[in-house]
């Protein structure tokens, strides 16, 4: 009978560490999510200046030449969702608020030297709205040139940009915008007003956007194509090395991120990244639970993982 | 006089395992718990927390013994062997949880550059102590564990390959679990060789898809990953388990080093893991047809 007795009291020792476990992840939450920010040095979470991202940047031992950004886009939290064939406006909803997230990276990638940004989406939306994305980051006077498509399952774009150009603008004292700004295009020289001003060079800023296909699934054609070489005999078994399994598996595809920012999901999970290329790549990870809406890149959340990253050490093994 | 057995379970230690196999309570709460009091108190946790789920498999990159080392000016070699024993109360606690697949990152590939003396104590340890642990009425042996060697061990000196494939052997009839003991490893390498394993294996090479090369890979018997952690607060995977991990496995970066792990490290990943779980099965329950989770909105 005595079983009676301590199978209720492990239920309640049970009970009380889901107790306490929830109530400090509801703490961190609200510290989280309190309108007050811990570092009030920001003056915009969404604009930050050249000034501050100057100054955050001193205090890097480091920073990445290639990010990475996996947006966990997560469970259809969306009211529309609910209702029938309103697939469609769901989704562009979350392709606005993408499009909004990657206009700002560009340009702080820009500010801060990153060569390359490889954003990810569990549901490929960043995959299939491209063009959307594209045109949309047009109107903000960023161009993504198109590369060709990589074998490697994953679109490419180039930067035709005026991002600096835009920063300058918007660093401005001058805050009455001259008939120059307002009748110039993106990328334009100005004309009148003060006299001509070239446009800076373009951005050498390339990014990936990847989906799923990209990870696991590349993986499976990579043994495919070698299993038709094997049989076509144009690889020997016995030559088919481990080396050469990584040279057809590298070929074509996007760089090793240095530092990958995790953005929303309540735990730190990869969703389906590629596998092959975070070998070495720093995490940082921005917790949002699922039932909220998926949070916005903002400067404070980058500067959290760059701040990670330009503390971090690599001993490769040593 | 005798008590009944549950109750004598409950106040004392397990009679079996050895005093020094005990995954400790380390918490500035518990400092003010007698330490007589502790073993009770670690039974009543392993067995409340089997009234609930627990993940099937879970994985340690065990970092950290080197520097919790040079921290109390040891030598390095200190530190490793201390970290082995780290290992062995993790596992001792994972086991009486039941949870019944474990993968620790015992030695990279990269880390046969480290300075020799230290790769040839490693090599020592792994010489001795897998079969230790493996001997009967030794902590694998007492709950049904097989051990498993995973990684190029034939970069390994002939005789720590003797002893691992001893290893193996002692205990290849056990059948509650598995310890997949990565060394030398790196995630990398057996990615390849799956891949390599699916290509010369395929008899159609249409059929092959993810699962396919996820069955060549070498944690293959092992059940998908569910727990990630890292200790001595480094946050990225190093190499380890990088296909097991990209899906669904919940990555956990902790501070203390690993010599230093204790219940409390421990607890939090395991109870993520029964809250989510919980959650998901009423989530079903409540509304099967509008219950959609990060595990269903796969696209590709």
């Amino acid at each position: 009978m005595l079983w009676l007795f301590l199978l209720p009291l492990q239920a309640v020792v049970l009970v009380i560490l889901h107790f306490c476990f929830a109530f400090s992840r509801l703490l961190a939450l609200l510290r989280q999510l309190s309108p007050f920010p811990r570092n009030s040095s920001t003056s915009s979470p969404l604009a930050p200046t050249v000034y501050e991202i100057e100054e955050a940047r001193k205090r890097w031992k480091k920073t990445p030449r290639k990010l990475s950004v996996l947006f966990a886009v997560g469970k259809r939290w969306n009211v529309a969702s609910w209702r029938r064939g309103s697939k469609d406006k769901e989704e562009q909803v979350e392709v606005a608020k993408l499009a909004s997230d990657i206009g700002r990276l560009v340009k702080w990638s820009d500010q801060l030297g990153i060569e390359e940004l490889s954003l990810y989406d569990e549901r490929g939306i960043l995959d299939r709205q491209a063009q959307s994305i594209a045109s949309s980051l047009s109107t903000s006077c960023i161009i993504l040139q198109p590369l060709a498509e990589s074998p490697a399952g994953f679109q490419s774009f180039k930067i035709a940009t005026t991002t600096r150009r835009l920063a300058k603008l918007k660093e401005s004292t001058d805050t009455s915008p001259t008939r120059a700004e307002v009748d110039s295009g993106c990328g334009v020289s100005d004309s009148g007003g003060d006299g001509a001003v070239s446009p800076p060079p373009p951005s050498s800023l390339l990014i990936n956007l990847l989906s799923r296909r990209a990870g696991r699934p590349q993986l499976a054609r990579v043994a495919q194509e070698l299993a038709h070489g094997v049989r076509k005999r144009t690889y020997k078994s016995e030559s088919l090395t481990t080396g050469v399994v990584e040279e057809k598996v590298e070929k074509g595809t996007f760089a090793e991120p240095d530092l990958l920012l995790v953005l929303g999901g309540p735990y730190l999970r990869l969703r389906g990244f590629p596998p092959w290329q975070i070998r070495l790549t720093e995490m940082y990870h921005h917790p949002s639970p699922d039932w909220l809406p998926p949070p916005t890149l903002a400067w404070p959340v980058l500067r959290r993982a760059l701040d990670l990253y330009g503390g971090a050490q690599m001993r490769l093994g040593r | 006089m005798v008590l009944p057995w549950n109750l004598w379970d409950l106040i004392s230690t397990s009679s079996n395992d050895p005093p020094d196999s005990h995954l400790p309570l380390s918490s500035f709460l518990l400092a003010y718990v007698p330490k007589s009091l502790h073993p009770a108190l670690r039974n009543l946790l392993i067995r409340s927390l089997r009234l609930g789920p627990r993940p099937q498999h879970v994985a340690f990159i065990m970092d950290g013994n080197r520097r919790s080392a040079r921290e109390r000016s040891l030598p390095v070699r200190v530190g490793h062997e201390e970290g082995f024993e780290a290992l062995k109360r993790v596992l001792s606690f994972l086991l009486k949880l039941e949870i019944p697949h474990v993968t620790v990152y015992a030695f990279s590939i990269e880390n046969f550059n480290r300075d020799p003396l230290e790769v040839e104590a490693l090599m020592d340890m792994a010489r001795l102590r897998l079969v230790e642990i493996c001997e009967k009425g030794a902590l694998l042996d007492r709950h049904g564990v097989q051990i498993r060697v995973l990684g190029r061990t034939d970069l390994l000196p002939p005789d720590v390959q003797e002893s691992c494939a001893r290893a193996e052997a002692m205990t290849a009839n056990n059948s509650k679990g598995i310890l997949n003991f990565c060394c030398p490893y790196t995630s990398q390498e057996e990615m390849a060789t799956a891949i390599k394993r699916t290509a010369t294996s395929a008899q159609d090479p249409e059929t092959i898809t993810e699962a396919t090369v996820s069955s060549n890979l070498y944690t293959s018997a092992s059940p998908p990953l569910d727990i990630l952690i890292r200790t001595s607060g480094v946050s990225r995977l190093s190499d380890f388990l990088l296909w097991q991990a990209s899906e669904d496995a919940v990555l956990h970066f902790i501070p203390p080093n690993w010599p230093d792990i204790g219940v409390v490290d421990v607890l939090p990943p395991l109870l993520q893991y029964q809250a989510e779980s919980t959650t998901r099965a009423l989530g079903r329950w409540l509304s099967p047809s509008s219950w959609s989770s990060s595990r269903s909105t796969k696209v590709e």
